[in-house]
């Protein structure tokens, strides 16, 4: 590995994105280092997805720049792509796979169709609960199913950044905790987290640190104590998130 | 850090694209795409035919006129409309096809590592097949028609097949790139609002082309030909814009100006709708639902078809002038240009096609929704009957208010005749209104019974949209032609295949809540109906496509009838046999009653026929056979009249559909009607008023005797008159 344990690999420079007069990102600035479990938090419409596709490189910045590894997001995505396991917050899937011959596809979009890649997928579907569903057409699926195929699929090639959009959302809380704990155990291997969710539990169980997101702006970055110091000191992180919401 | 290769990554993609249409096959999902292109390209090559044997010298013509008489521009205009008509529609994703494309849109695709240019020439490859559909209906008979002002034979037909797919794989690289340019500077909002209005220019350009199309073939024929095109092509909404092209005629820029204003109003009205609605719906509908358990929180039916309305409406009020000037524009331009009906089948592949957009765009990405209304209407108390109703009654509403849009262009227009256009829209109301009723439980019908696969609406969702399409397409076509009885009677007959499908649906319904016994056994009338329409179309296409392979009038109606019934026979054999009826009649006594009524009968009507029109003939083309013909064409038309036909006609109307109304509504009386209605409607052409009443006498007959040799016996006789005096009378 070229980083260190210190270097960051998921960074924002003044990261900012207009969609004509509506301001979805403001001056982003963020540095992510390996191993982090970082949480985006925030109202509807506050610019998780936003910032989200902006690593992805699925938008384009209309200020400021955006790095995976020391990659362009905007300029080189294919090769940040290659690095990053991504989960849509609403998986869009085709339909007429069965999910095991999705992962299939996937795999060999990224030429790592091998038989270890299969034992992770094996794994992770075995905790979620889902692996008889792995033959079946995705087109029966339900919401949370989706969800967990998307989750297999995204951790499939064991990538360096995972970018989840609300990854426990949909799933029963069984399901959530054992997607909490793969989370854990990939960042323990040196993978850094982002995820963006507004459950706040979730958030303060699973996240190293939180940023909070309105309108645009981070109001304020840092482990849930921090945060809380943020908002005018405030004793949970829900009265916090209130209090930065409000003022937003 | 290497990849994959690209070739790598292509095979992938073509193996996992096949695999998906192998799977769509097996468990009969999404395959609606499959069904529909091979009957386009039936279509399609019939119209080839067509063309090479009449149509290309009308082309031919046109562009001569055009190119001589300071039109070239007018054909240039043709062509670009054409063109950015593809690229519009194909960028806003309108195009019907369900095939490849979610493979395009699921993000994890984009989140993979390949190029850009990569990932555009997979699109290319894989989604060009979706706008196929229009650009071989409607772009290659126009090219294929120009082709041949210099090559001929299969040379043409080649040359035109490989424009058409090199301009449609174009068409999709542009639409492509259009759409990533945009979508790099554009979310969200902005992004629907592009391919809203994409989408609408996209139908508007289509309805332009259409009118455009034909009228400039009867241009051909006003000025080359000598014989003037009838006077209603001046009331076409487009004609302005032709006059424009030509420099012709200042003044119809008026007309022009009103029209464009009224449409630029609607469509500024509907995105300001679509702007303020709290939505997140794109051009696909709503696709995928915005928080779980709304629909489960108690919603009443009525709360959720609103909800569904709403959110198409803005979409709707856009695609509505446009997609209406095309339905009417094809219909009325095809007569400016031939003087005569549009050809039935080319008629039925064009509106087909457009409902299929249509229907694709409502019905079709509100699949999901519906396969959740189905569970849970029934939990809140609802029947499942309520559930189809509403929704056609949703969609009934919606459409009169495209038909609304449609008739404004006309407002402006000079009109033929003062009520031509309330009996063309009440006809349409109507036609609507039972089409929709139709489609809501077709879609409901077609839900794969399996409870852990109820995933067959998409394939529903096309059949759907034909089972409307098809007879809406017949109805339109006879509203202007015929006559009020006949389109009565036609409207009474999309209203028993609404009905029909209504009860088979329920009763499929019923069956995938509580699985006891063959689920097919609780479908009555809809199987009768469904084989009589598999007879009626390869009627209709032996009637299509005889004239053009040069059999001659006759011919082709004499083959046409003999199909008809050859394929009629043995499904209402097979069908006649699933509703024993107890005989209370002994045979001979059956047969004699029969054969005595008939011969009455003949009597009667000729008696009547004479009172009421005397000195009139035989004024049916099959009358008209009967004199024209000798030898074997002669002899097959007896033989068939006095045999094939009655057996035929007797074994469905009497044998299946008769018992099968009767089992599901309980009234013999109203089966004896509804049967001897459909015979009516069939009969329609010839004689409709006799027919009914001789349906309404065998029917009696079947009824009192619980023999089908009573009425196969009257009409034996009844034809074997007929036969007789006619050809006594040669």
């Amino acid at each position: 590995m070229l980083h260190g344990p210190a270097d960051v690999v998921v960074e924002a420079r003044g990261l900012s994105k207009r969609f004509g007069d509506r301001v979805a990102l403001d001056g982003l600035d963020l540095q992510l280092p390996r191993g982090e479990i970082f949480g985006l938090l925030g109202p509807n419409g506050a610019g998780k997805s936003t910032t989200l596709n902006l690593f992805m490189g699925f938008l384009q910045p209309t200020a400021g720049t955006a790095r995976i590894a020391g990659l362009d997001c905007a300029r080189e995505s294919r090769a940040v792509m290659r690095l990053v396991g991504h989960l849509p917050e609403e998986p869009a899937l085709f339909e007429n796979l069965t999910g095991r011959e999705l992962v299939s596809f996937v795999l060999s979009m990224r030429g790592e169709d091998r038989p270890e890649r299969w034992s992770e997928v094996a794994v992770s579907a075995e905790r979620m609960g889902f692996t008889r569903e792995l033959d079946q057409l995705i087109a029966g699926y339900s919401m949370g199913m989706r969800k967990k195929l998307a989750l297999v699929t995204a951790l499939a090639h064991d990538p360096a950044v995972l970018l989840l959009d609300e990854p426990t959302n949909g799933l029963d809380p069984v399901v959530a905790r054992e997607v909490r704990s793969l989370l854990e155990e990939r960042a323990a291997r040196g993978v850094t987290v982002v995820l963006s969710t507004h459950l706040l539990d979730v958030a303060q169980r699973v996240c190293h640190r939180l940023g909070v997101i309105v309108k645009g702006r981070l109001r304020a970055v840092g482990d849930a104590g921090e945060v809380c110091a943020q908002a005018g000191g405030v004793a949970t992180l829900e009265e916090a998130f209130m209090a930065l919401t409000a003022a937003g | 850090m290497s990849g994959p290769t690209v070739a790598a990554q292509g095979r992938a993609l073509l193996r996992m694209s096949m695999q998906g249409v192998v799977n769509s096959l097996r468990h009969r999902q999404g395959a609606g795409a499959l069904v529909v292109f091979p009957l386009l390209l039936t279509v399609l090559l019939i119209e080839l035919a067509r063309f090479g044997a009449k149509g290309a010298e009308g082309v031919r013509r046109f562009l001569a006129v055009a190119s001589y008489d300071r039109g070239t521009h007018f054909v240039a205009l043709w062509l670009t409309v054409m063109a950015v008509a593809v690229v519009a529609l194909k960028y806003a994703r309108a195009i019907p096809g369900r095939g490849a494309r979610p493979l395009f849109d699921t993000i994890l695709f984009r989140a993979l590592p390949v190029s850009p240019v990569t990932r555009t020439l997979f699109e290319l490859l894989l989604g060009s097949t979706h706008a196929a559909g229009f650009v071989a209906l409607v772009f290659s008979p126009a090219l294929y028609g120009i082709i041949t002002l210099r090559f001929h034979g299969p040379r043409a037909v080649l040359i035109t097949v490989v424009i058409s797919v090199v301009f449609n794989e174009v068409a999709t690289l542009v639409a492509h790139a259009l759409h990533a340019l945009i979508s790099r500077y554009l979310g969200g909002r902005p992004l629907d609002i592009v391919r809203v209005v994409t989408a609408s220019v996209g139908f508007l350009l289509v309805g332009a082309f259409s009118t455009l199309g034909p009228i400039g073939v009867g241009f051909a024929r006003r000025i080359r030909v000598g014989r003037p095109a009838p006077g209603w092509s001046e009331s076409l909404p487009f004609w302005g814009l032709v006059r424009w092209a030509r420099f012709d005629d200042a003044r119809e820029l008026s007309d022009l100006a009103l029209w464009i204003a009224a449409l630029v109003l609607l469509s500024v009205a509907a995105l300001v709708w679509r702007v303020r609605a709290p939505t997140d719906i794109s051009m696909d509908g709503p696709s995928a639902p915005t928080g779980a358990g709304r629909w489960e929180s108690g919603l009443s039916g009525a709360r959720v078809e609103w909800r569904m309305l709403s959110r198409q409406a803005p979409y709707l009020v856009l695609a509505t002038p446009a997609f209406l000037v095309f339905f009417f524009a094809v219909v009325k331009g095809a007569r400016s240009a031939t003087g005569a009906d549009l050809p039935f089948v080319t008629l039925m592949g064009l509106i087909g096609w457009s409902l299929i957009v249509q229907g694709t765009a409502l019905t079709g990405a509100a699949s999901r929704r519906w396969r959740r209304v189905l569970w849970i209407l029934p939990t809140a108390g609802r029947d499942h009957r309520d559930a189809i109703r509403s929704l056609a009654k949703a969609h009934f509403a919606m459409t009169v208010g495209l038909s609304l849009g449609a008739a404004l262009p006309w407002w402006f227009s000079p009109r033929p005749l003062w009520w031509w256009y309330p009996r063309q829209f009440l006809g349409m109301v109507l036609v609507i209104a039972v089409g929709q009723w139709a489609q809501s439980a077709a879609l409901f019908l077609l839900i794969d019974p399996s409870p852990d696969r109820l995933t067959g609406l998409s394939v529903g969702g096309v059949f759907g949209v034909l089972v409307t399409a098809i007879p809406t397409v017949a109805l339109l076509v006879l509203l202007s032609a015929t006559g009020m009885p006949t389109w009565l009677s036609l409207v009474a007959l999309l209203a028993l295949l609404a009905w029909s499908l209504e009860s088979s649906a329920v009763a499929r319904l019923r069956w995938i809540r509580e699985p006891t016994g063959d689920p097919d056994a609780a479908l009555r009338v809809w199987p009768a109906l469904r084989s009589f329409g598999v007879a009626g179309l390869a009627q209709v296409v032996v009637a299509e496509t005889g004239e053009a392979v040069g059999l001659g009038a006759t011919r082709t109606l004499v083959l046409s009838l003999l199909v008809f019934s050859g394929v009629l026979l043995p499904l209402a054999w097979r069908g006649a046999k699933t509703h024993s009826v107890e005989a209370k009649w002994s045979l001979p006594r059956s047969v004699a009653t029969g054969a005595l009524v008939g011969a009455a009968n003949f009597a009667l009507v000729l008696g009547v026929a004479r009172l009421l029109r005397p000195g009139a003939g035989g004024g049916s083309p099959l009358a008209a056979a009967f004199t024209q013909t000798n030898g074997w064409v002669l002899a097959a038309i007896v033989v068939a009249s006095t045999t094939v036909i009655p057996l035929a006609e007797e074994l469905f109307f009497r044998g299946w559909l008769m018992p099968a109304v009767r089992r599901e509504v309980g009234d013999a009386r109203v089966a004896v009607a509804l049967s001897a209605a459909v015979f009516a409607m069939v009969h329609a052409g010839a004689a409709w008023a006799p027919a009914l009443w001789a349906g309404l006498i065998a029917g009696a007959l079947m009824q009192r005797s619980g023999r089908l040799a009573t009425s196969l016996a009257m009409h034996v006789t009844n034809n074997t008159l007929v036969v007789l005096a006619v050809l006594l009378g040669r």
